[in-house]
């Protein structure tokens, strides 16, 4: 018996890798399938000024999808992402132009991402209400508490700011994109190769199983509504930095559309499943349809038609590709 | 009885991902007839059952049913309605946040009116008709999640035998019934019989294969090794034919030194046990007996923190302790494995080796980086001691056998090296030649004194394995008796007395 164990141990290894890739090598082949084609209708896409346009915007999502993924693993949807970003983003911009340097203004947006998740994290883990109406929520208070804070745009003066949200390494690389590439790889890492990120797994697979053996369940669902609001007050800012202006109806609206690149992704809305590679792929294709379909000039109201049946198309393919339409 | 065959199955093969699950397998039954199905786990019993059933596809092969060939499509619904296929399947599937009677007429909701209302109270009358066959007295409308994991396995059957069945498959049934329960089972099943339905029945436990079964089919790697009338073969024969070899002590039990207090309960209230008080002794192993709503899984419950507690306290090591969640229960060395594991026991959707490192996180954890070394390495070890059959440590544990979910379970747990183990029936679903392995482990484990408490539905198991045991009845502490003294009867009379005086 053991050696049969070890035998089928070693032998599926590429088998697995490839099966493992699947969800992620198909939302790759698709994006790259996108790309060729926009390339083809359209000169300009390709160029260094359009690719890192995308980027641009990408990115920011991209922060913040990140911590969305965390929470969505658990199984728990955080929609009040956008009203904490725009939150964050007046303060920060009121205590900027109130004559802060730019460093305190960075500890600000911490601070402030951070306590807002902290309500969420304490409303879900501690008074147990589910994640999606807390959140839901939540997302009504902190949106009405920015526009109490200020219902004007507050413009960005600070130039080490702007700078932040709109310049470029070395006039190529935005400043943004780096900003998100350090964030994913740290949610990357902390979700593959720490406890930490056993553990939200785990506990969003079987929380009652979870819990019986042992895993501080709540304390993992605190955490992981921290690092949602983390990413949700950094991605908030950094929107202001690039308008160059905070407004307190930034991101109104738009709450949905992390949450369907996360899903295009291939997350799980019943917990337990996804991976950050599926979320950046997801928040690429998403942004580069729109950014396509822009250089087409076709409308921004057309443009929510196409995102909203790309997703639809996307996971239906997994529907049907899982078997699940089969037997009835 | 007639002598032509009614249901036949013929060279059905399946492959899952890396396993031959069934290799061209024939099964074949007469009208009104037990025929048991045994074999070690992972045999591919459950997966030949499903297919039956309609709930998997086979890749080849052909099943007819009074001659006609049922098409492989069909599915389980339709097998049910139009060929009186019914399946009671070893994994439990109920509706938690649901009632008892919608648990139990779940698709098939009576209707009334030309508004098609649900009929609720036909419902109930229906419900408690069906729960009078096992003596519940439960109001129809209590939720399931307030259930036992027996009496969640009792609605299973009951759901299944509610239906007009000509062939009935029983996928271990009785894995979590005791004594009682199971006679009631057997009672009804030889109704059954009588009226010429087929039952199909799986089981570990060769006593019912005996018990009941006209002929047995044995299995082993997705084969058939034999087809046997039951009145023709032993026990010691079906052993061999299932795990290739013979197995000559079920209960291997040494006679261990056993220490000095290591845990006491006093005075404990817990849901419906009451006022119960035991002490566990270092490197002992004690039994905790008793039917269901007896007290006995309340009583852990309560000890380990997952069920508040209404008084009593907890004296670990000679020093009180307040436990007040599993948690807790962890951190001072009190291990237990739950019964049901789908449930409670495992993340399904998860590899078996993050599901049986999933004790040892914090440990594996400690430092930036998860040590992936030390977690392969448990891994490995553990699925060879318990031989867990698997085409890897990487499998998804839903796509284990039952049996072999049910090791991974208690291998977790063995793995954190606890000063007191609590087991709720840990060789649920586990075959005979695994059952020894983990009964040796535990004598290994008390040898190196750990105590261990272990509530158990099965009867022969207890007084197999046990040095001394409580008998409960009506949440109260019935008695108790020293392993010299176990006597069967005497037991199985004090703890259904006790319950009968309520
Ligand atoms: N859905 C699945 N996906 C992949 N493999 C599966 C699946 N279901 C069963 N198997 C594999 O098929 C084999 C037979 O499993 P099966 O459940 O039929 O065993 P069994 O005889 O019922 O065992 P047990 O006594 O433990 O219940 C096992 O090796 C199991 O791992
Ligand atoms: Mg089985």
């Amino acid at each position: 018996m053991p050696s049969r164990i070890l035998a089928m141990n070693e032998r599926p290894k590429l088998f697995r890798s490839i099966m493992d890739l699947g969800n992620t090598l198909s939302l790759a082949i698709a994006l790259f399938l996108l790309a060729t084609v926009w390339a083809l209708m359209s000169p300009y896409f390709l160029t260094l000024q359009n690719v890192m346009n995308v980027l641009m915007f990408a990115s920011i999502l991209a922060i913040r999808a990140s911590g969305l993924t965390v929470s969505m693993i658990l199984g728990g949807m955080d929609i009040s992402q956008n009203s904490v970003g725009a939150v964050t983003a007046l303060l920060c911009i009121l205590f900027s132009t109130s004559g802060a340097p730019w460093w305190q203004v960075l500890i600000l947006v911490v601070v402030l991402g951070l306590a807002m998740g902290f309500i969420n994290a304490t409303l879900v883990s501690v008074f147990k209400i589910a994640a999606i109406i807390t959140t839901l929520g939540t997302m009504q208070i902190f949106r009405g508490t920015a526009w109490i804070i200020k219902d004007a745009t507050v413009m960005v003066t600070d130039p080490v700011l702007l700078a932040l949200g709109r310049g470029r390494m070395f006039g190529v690389v935005p400043y943004v994109t780096i900003i998100a590439l350090v964030v994913l790889v740290i949610v990357w890492y902390l979700l593959n190769f720490t406890s930490f990120g056993r553990k939200v797994y785990m506990v969003g697979g079987n929380e009652r199983a979870s819990y019986l053996s042992g895993i501080n369940a709540n304390r993992v669902k605190f955490i992981a509504f921290l690092i949602s609001g983390l990413t949700a007050g950094i991605s908030g800012f950094l929107v202001a930095c690039q308008v160059g202006a905070a407004l307190p109806q930034s991101g109104a609206g738009s709450e949905m559309n992390t949450i369907s690149a996360v899903i295009l992704g291939g997350i799980s809305l019943s917990g337990g499943k996804g991976k950050m590679s599926g979320t950046i792929l997801g928040i690429l294709i998403l942004q580069t349809i729109n950014n396509g379909l822009t250089l087409q000039s076709v409308n921004a109201y057309f443009q929510m038609v196409v995102s909203g049946g790309v997703l639809l198309i996307a996971v239906m393919i997994d529907v049907v590709r899982s078997g699940a339409l089969r037997k009835q | 009885m007639g002598n032509e065959y009614n249901l036949q199955i013929k060279n059905v093969t399946k492959r899952f991902p890396g396993v031959l699950a069934l290799d061209k397998v024939d099964l074949e039954t007469r009208r009104g007839e037990v025929l048991a199905v045994i074999g070690e786990n992972g045999a591919g019993k459950s997966t030949l059952m499903k297919i039956l059933s309609g709930a998997h596809l086979m890749d080849s092969g052909e099943i007819r049913l009074d001659g006609k060939v049922i098409p492989p499509e069909t599915g389980p619904k339709a097998r049910m309605d139009n060929y009186g296929l019914g399946i009671i399947y070893q994994e439990l599937n109920y509706l938690n946040e649901m009632t008892i009677a919608e648990n139990l007429f779940l698709g098939r909701v009576p209707l009334k009116g030309i508004l098609r209302r649900v009929d609720y109270q036909a419902m109930k009358k229906a419900s408690m008709e069906l729960m009078r066959l096992f003596d519940m007295d439960y109001n129809p409308f209590t939720l399931v999640k307030s259930l036992s994991v027996a009496e969640k396995q009792i609605l299973e059957i009951l759901r299944a035998v509610s239906r007009d069945v000509k062939v009935l498959v029983m996928d271990e049934p009785t894995s979590s019934l005791n004594e009682v329960e199971t006679q009631r089972l057997f009672g009804y099943i030889e109704s059954l019989k009588r009226r010429g339905v087929t039952i199909i029945y799986i089981s570990h436990k060769l006593e019912e294969v005996f018990r009941l079964a006209d002929r047995v089919m044995v299995m082993r790697d997705g084969k058939r090794v034999g087809v046997l009338d039951v009145g023709e073969t032993t026990s010691g024969q079906l052993v061999e034919m299932m795990v290739g070899r013979a197995i000559t002590e079920m209960y291997p039990k040494a006679e261990l030194p056993i220490g000095e207090e290591v845990l006491r309960i006093e005075h404990l209230s817990c849901g419906c046990a009451r006022d119960i008080s035991f002490s566990l002794r270092k490197g002992e192993i004690f039994g905790l007996y008793g039917l269901v709503g007896s007290g006995c899984v309340e009583t852990v419950e309560g000890l380990l923190g997952i069920r508040a507690i209404s008084g009593g306290k907890v004296i670990l090591d000679g020093k009180e302790t307040k436990i007040n969640t599993p948690i807790e229960a962890k951190k001072q060395g009190i291990a237990y494995v739950p019964s049901d594991r789908k449930a409670e026991g495992l993340v399904l959707i998860h590899s078996l080796k993050d599901n049986l490192t999933i004790t040892k996180l914090d440990e594996l954890g400690r430092g930036l980086k998860i040590n992936s070394a030390r977690q392969k390495e448990y891994s490995d070890t553990w699925i060879e001691k318990m031989q867990i059959r698997t085409p890897s440590r990487n499998a998804i544990v839903e796509s284990l056998s039952g049996g072999n979910q049910q090791k991974v379970v208690v291998a977790k747990w063995i793995l954190t090296d606890p000063k007191v183990l609590i087991m709720n029936d840990p060789t649920r679903g586990v075959d005979v030649g695994a059952k020894v392995e983990i009964y040796k482990i535990m004598e290994d484990l008390c040898r190196r004194g750990i105590s261990i408490i272990m509530v158990t539905a099965e009867l022969l198991e207890v007084i197999g394995i046990t040095d001394r045991m409580l008998i409960f009845a009506n949440g109260k502490i019935e008695g108790e008796f020293q392993r010299k003294d176990y006597d069967q009867k005497a037991i199985l009379h004090m703890a259904v007395k006790g319950s009968e005086n309520a």
